[in-house]
């Protein structure tokens, strides 16, 4: 039987090649194609019991970002951003913004800390005694912070007021410390003292008040703001007013104002956290640009500004945003004493005046208590150009990291509390102009790291206001329905036990001004990406990854559903597989507050018991690696349309071949070695279809990028066997069970509906109904291919990257990958090819009556006419029953119909048409080669 | 060519070879043949003898190798494709097997030659006019398979007649039909072409048939081994001592 089979194989070597090329390649693409359905799946778990949405569906952030807290349980805590520095890349903000299906990708660059002063001007005036020839106010600072809980004193500064005349020192180009002019016309050396008046003795001499703050401007990067101390002198007029030095103003300015009241500015240094955003993102995410009440917006094309001076020392000024709020818990309360000196502190060594002054009559005269938010208000007022507004230096940038917590049995967390290395404070190179917050030294929760820029010496760094935003106007701040999660929301714990609410006054507790302190504001400086670069150029990982998370909103997303968490799901799915970052899905997060104990600060703050408000994520989002279960349906049809392709092939050939099996029969072969015949032939095809396949994969899969191994190629000879037999078992068993007096019937039956053709389209329609079966199974590969291809458009384009709806009560969904749509389009190949077999088959069928056709006269044109026509109707035929499934399935999805779906399903129906009509070209181009003269005689 | 006359076909040289397995088979070889306008020509000779490929070359179905045909003043083995088709619209052919398109009825296997042009009503009227000329008036709705052999040939002599031909070639017209229906079929052909004075030349091994023709070429080896004229000094009538004559 084996002799008999190849014989049949090698005398129909033209049809024997064509099945196995069908095999080959239904076969290898299936293979290779489903080496790319591992893939990586998003897997959420858990319910949603509040409906909640933050400004963002999904956040990006770098691989590994998660807390183990988050992994744990799903928790994230409030401000979580602002321990993120860096790990995306601008290249992977712009893959995330094109996955389809994305409404907004807004990164977001956490660059560190820096400190801003706030300034407290207290008036002294009424304290002075006009009468006194010479008087000292000493203004004694106690800072507060955290409800007033944490508290420290600090050196006093001092005033020192006389009515003597004073000397002042004259600024000018050139500057040498130890030769300055001064108002009397002769210069003096000014480096022990500081640029300082200098008060003219009773004896005519004069001499230097000394300014302790001269000598610890060097050194103020190491020191906190309890250490500065400062003594300020003002020589009181006979007309009541007050005149001070004012050197360094630049050349042609007053050296010497005078003023009706007499202020000293006292400061409270801050950290304000800078992050850079994109401004055009940020504005559709959160409105941010809307939120801006002085100033202007920033812009994305806003660049830093540097400058040259002489002497080689460079400046760099980056635009930012400030904040309107600081959202700081912080008092400095000053307590005024007048103290009347014996003589004048001039010439006083500054480490001797508090001796000095110790024996002099004191007398409290009253004091003051500014809060930082209420002076950073104050501060705003005076206009961005003011005095003290809105600038900061960024020569030291600070990060803070990730808190710590141990369990506690109760389920309470505990925050770890660190030590901060001292050399983050002592680093020469990053000399600041302002003090290090108090702060700094109480307990820390955080550890701290420097950023390494290039030394502050030479390159100064800075910012400077070009509009303040309103963090309240942002929207989606302080919705009652908010999720935390928010970026610029202030993070406040409330006392979770008698004893701490009580300690707290019943206020929550809020960001002190330790930058590694438990609380941390939100960003309270918005620059955008490219200044932030400019900064962070050269200094390691986070200059070409500036970027710490992409917040994304998701198109067509309202409010929380199970489609629409389906669908950000997908959108997730997609970013982590084009990026590899990490996603979270915040959709459906809900406030989840839990408890925190904070062990004891070292500024008299005690252990506090608190309820913080975390978020939960909506629903536990895990990256597994699984099979993407639509894509290997896909590329299952793609051997579905292949068994059909096949069977039709294969009845034609046992149609051939019938005269030969009733030759068979009636020697009396049995039903079943007939049926077996049949198979043995197209299972030898299917075996070397397979053996080719297996060599074929590797090379293809090489090519295509995917990832094929020995196992996955060896698949390959059952699937082309069990293709192979399946698309041969009906014909071999029609065949097995056929009479041989069946021989005798024609090849092509009549046709049982008759219908007068008047035109060749007619005569087509008239041809295709005659053989009903073979219609039906070449429209029918085509509809399959169609009907998929439908859909995975659909899900492309109509409906952004995913289709997600629901089936049978469940919500699933479709997105589309690059190996979906390319067995979608292989399965509308194979089906044109079906459709073009159908063609052949009825052609080599028909042959006699096509070449009768000619005969009487029709030209090869007409001829070809009518074999293009009998395509275009199968096309049609496949192609808009498959759109129409297409359509269907997906409007029944998602329970709609939108009018973007039925121009999909029409485009596509169109293309199908289209291909299978490119397709008939082929079998009509075989009519010229029809031996007419040959057939004509057979008959 | 002449409305109102038959055509005049003549063939010079003509070789025709086939190639089977490795042998090559001279199916005609070298055959020239005159055919006055408006004769009846039999092409006798036994199987294999070249008579349906001498017919099929003379209707543009075959190619010659060599030699040449012209029909009027067309010479046909030098027209290319298109121009063939459009000569092969103004030849008649009748075949053996009828060939008649199964899924059409009657009326629309005569319309068939003229389908891919326009004018439907007009080709309709003309089928039917046909059709009512072979005998097979009423018949039109029929379906091939509903009719008898002698019927079916009508049906096809119909078709061949649709495209006003003024050559008919017929291929063993008979040979599938019993000697009565066979007669019939070829009082249809001399009457039409009495009344189209069509040329006619047809393959036929039938003596009864072939003796009725104006002139009879016997091929044998895809040559012409005889040529006959059979209107010299006979009476018309007496086919039977004509035959016999002939020796077929």
């Amino acid at each position: 039987m084996f002799r008999l089979i190849w014989g049949q194989l090698r005398g129909r070597a033209g049809r024997s090649v064509a099945l196995l090329a069908g095999v080959l390649v239904a076969t290898t693409g299936f293979v290779v194609l489903t080496g790319a359905t591992t893939t990586s799946r998003l897997e959420v778990t858990g319910t949603v019991e509040r409906e909640t949405r933050a400004a963002y569906d999904i956040l990006v952030r770098p691989q590994g970002a998660r807390t183990p807290l988050e992994a744990a349980r799903g928790l994230v805590r409030p401000n979580y951003l602002s321990g993120r520095y860096g790990g995306i890349t601008t290249d992977q903000v712009d893959q995330v913004a094109a996955v389809a299906g994305v409404d907004v990708a807004a990164p977001i660059a956490m660059v560190g800390y820096s400190t801003t002063p706030i300034d407290m001007p207290v008036d002294l005036t009424d304290t002075i005694d006009r009468r006194l020839d010479r008087q000292v106010i000493r203004v004694d600072r106690t800072f507060f912070a955290e409800r007033g809980l944490s508290h420290a004193p600090a050196d006093p500064f001092y005033l020192y007021v006389t009515k003597h005349r004073l000397l002042h020192p004259t600024f000018d180009d050139s500057y040498h410390p130890d030769a300055v002019r001064y108002t009397d016309g002769r210069t003096y050396d000014t480096q022990e003292c500081g640029l300082v008046p200098r008060e003219v003795l009773p004896d005519g001499r004069n001499a230097a008040v000394c300014d302790p703050g001269a000598a610890q401007d060097p050194v103020l990067y190491t020191l906190t703001e309890r250490q500065t101390w400062r003594v300020q002198t003002f020589r009181l007029l006979p007309d009541g007013r007050f005149e001070r030095s004012t050197p360094g103003g630049g050349p042609g300015s007053p050296q010497v104002t005078v003023e009706d009241r007499l202020v000293l500015h006292l400061r409270l240094n801050v950290p304000f956290l800078l992050a850079a955003v994109d401004p055009e993102a940020e504005q559709r995410l959160v409105g941010l640009s809307d939120a801006v009440v002085d100033g202007r917006p920033l812009a994305g094309d806003d660049r830093a500004s540097d400058n040259r001076y002489q002497g080689g020392l460079r400046s760099r000024t980056l635009p930012v945003l400030t904040t309107s709020r600081p959202f700081l818990d912080g008092t400095l309360r000053a307590g005024y004493t007048r103290i009347v000196p014996g003589r004048s502190i001039a010439g006083v060594r500054p480490e001797d005046l508090a001796g000095t002054l110790r024996r002099a009559p004191a007398l409290a005269v009253g004091g003051s208590t500014q809060d930082a938010v209420s002076a950073y208000r104050k501060q705003l007022a005076t206009g961005l150009d003011g005095r003290t507004c809105c600038f900061g230096e960024l020569q030291r940038v600070l990060q803070p990291g990730e808190t710590g917590y141990d369990e506690r049995p109760d389920g309470a967390l505990r925050a770890r509390a660190t030590t901060i290395d001292p050399s983050v404070y002592a680093d020469a190179e990053l000399a600041t102009w302002f003090a290090r917050p108090w702060l700094t030294e109480d307990t820390s929760f955080r550890p701290v790291s420097v950023v390494k820029m290039p030394p502050s010496l030479q390159d100064a760094r800075q910012w400077k206001a070009v509009g303040v935003f309103d963090p309240q106007k942002l929207a989606g701040f302080a919705d009652l329905g908010r999720v935390p999660l928010e970026t610029y929301e202030p993070p406040q714990a409330e006392g979770a036990d008698d004893r701490s609410r009580a300690a707290l006054g019943g206020r929550p507790l809020e960001p002190s001004g330790n930058p590694a302190g438990y609380l941390s504001a939100p960003p309270l400086l918005l620059t955008n990406l490219t200044s932030a670069q400019a900064l962070l150029a050269g200094t390691g990982p986070q200059a070409t990854a500036p970027i710490s998370a992409i917040r994304v909103r998701v198109a067509d997303v309202d409010g929380y559903s199970e489609r629409s968490a389906e669908r950000v799901r997908l959108i997730a799915e997609q970013i982590n597989r084009v990026t590899g970052l990490d996603v979270d899905i915040t959709l459906g997060s809900s406030p989840a507050p839990q408890t925190v104990e904070l062990p004891a600060g070292a500024f008299g703050r005690p252990e506090l018991r608190l309820t913080e408000n975390w978020s939960a994520l909506g629903v536990a989002s895990a990256i597994t690696k699984a099979a993407d279960r639509k894509s290997v349906a896909l590329f299952v049809l793609v051997l579905v349309v292949c068994v059909l392709f096949l069977g039709n092939a294969v009845s034609a050939a046992v149609r051939d071949r019938r005269p030969e099996l009733a030759v068979l029969a009636c020697l009396g072969w049995p039903a079943r070695r007939i049926g077996a015949l049949i198979l043995g032939d197209v299972a030898l095809l299917g075996l070397v279809a397979g053996l080719l396949a297996v060599g074929l994969a590797f090379p293809l899969g090489a090519a295509l990028g995917i990832d094929v191994d020995w196992r996955r190629a060896l698949l390959a000879v059952p699937v082309a066997l069990l293709l192979a037999l399946v698309a041969g078992l009906a014909p071999a068993l029609r065949a097995a069970r056929a009479h041989p007096a069946a021989a005798l019937r024609p090849p092509v039956a009549t046709a049982r509906w008759v219908h007068r053709p008047r035109t060749l389209p007619g005569l087509a329609l008239v041809n295709l109904v005659r053989n009903p079966g073979r219609t039906l199974l070449g429209a029918g590969a085509l509809a399959i291919g169609v009907a998929a291809l439908t859909l995975v458009t659909a899900a492309a384009y109509a409906f952004r990257g995913a289709i997600v709806g629901s089936l049978l009560g469940d919500t699933v969904s479709l997105n589309v990958r690059g190996a979906d749509t390319m067995a979608a389009v292989a399965t509308v190949l194979l089906g044109a090819a079906a459709v073009a077999d159908v063609l052949y088959l009825n052609i080599r069928d028909r042959a006699s009556e096509l070449a009768t056709l000619r005969a009487v006269g029709w030209t090869d044109a007409a001829l070809g006419r009518l074999i293009g026509y009998e395509g275009i109707i199968l096309g049609l035929l496949g192609a808009v029953s498959g759109a129409a499934l297409g359509l269907g399935g997906a409007a029944w999805l998602v329970g709609d119909l939108p009018r973007s779906l039925v121009l999909v399903a029409a485009a596509v129906a169109l293309a199908g048409v289209l291909v299978t009509s490119l397709a008939a070209l082929v079998p009509a181009a075989l009519l010229r080669r029809l031996p007419t003269a040959r057939l004509l005689a057979e008959e | 060519m002449d409305a109102t006359r038959g055509s005049t076909v003549r063939a010079a040289g003509l070789v025709r070879q086939f190639r089977t397995g490795v042998e090559r088979l001279t199916a005609i070889d070298d055959v020239t043949l005159d055919v006055a306008a408006g004769s009846v020509v039999a092409l006798t000779g036994p199987s294999g003898s070249g008579k349906s490929t001498l017919l099929h070359m003379i209707g543009a179905i075959e190619q010659a190798d060599r030699g040449t045909i012209t029909v009027d003043d067309v010479e046909v083995t030098a027209l290319r494709r298109a121009a063939l088709a459009r000569y092969r619209q103004r030849v008649g052919f009748v075949f053996q097997r009828y060939h008649l398109l199964p899924a059409l009825t009657v009326l629309d296997n005569v319309v068939a030659p003229v389908l891919p042009r326009r004018g439907h009503g007009d080709h309709a009227a003309r089928a039917r006019e046909l059709l009512d000329a072979v005998g097979l008036a009423g018949r039109e709705r029929a379906l091939p398979a509903q009719l008898s052999g002698g019927q079916q040939q009508r049906v096809a002599i119909a078709r061949a007649l649709m495209g006003a031909p003024r050559l008919l070639l017929a291929d063993e017209p008979t040979g599938n039909l019993d000697s009565t229906t066979g007669g019939q079929i070829l009082d249809l052909l001399l009457d039409l072409r009495g009344r189209h004075g069509m040329t006619i030349l047809l393959a036929t091994h039938e003596r009864a048939i072939a003796a009725r023709c104006d002139r009879l070429v016997r091929l044998g080896d895809g040559r012409i081994v005889e040529d006959l004229d059979l209107t010299e000094g006979e009476d018309p009538a007496d086919t039977f001592d004509r035959a016999a004559r002939l020796r077929l």
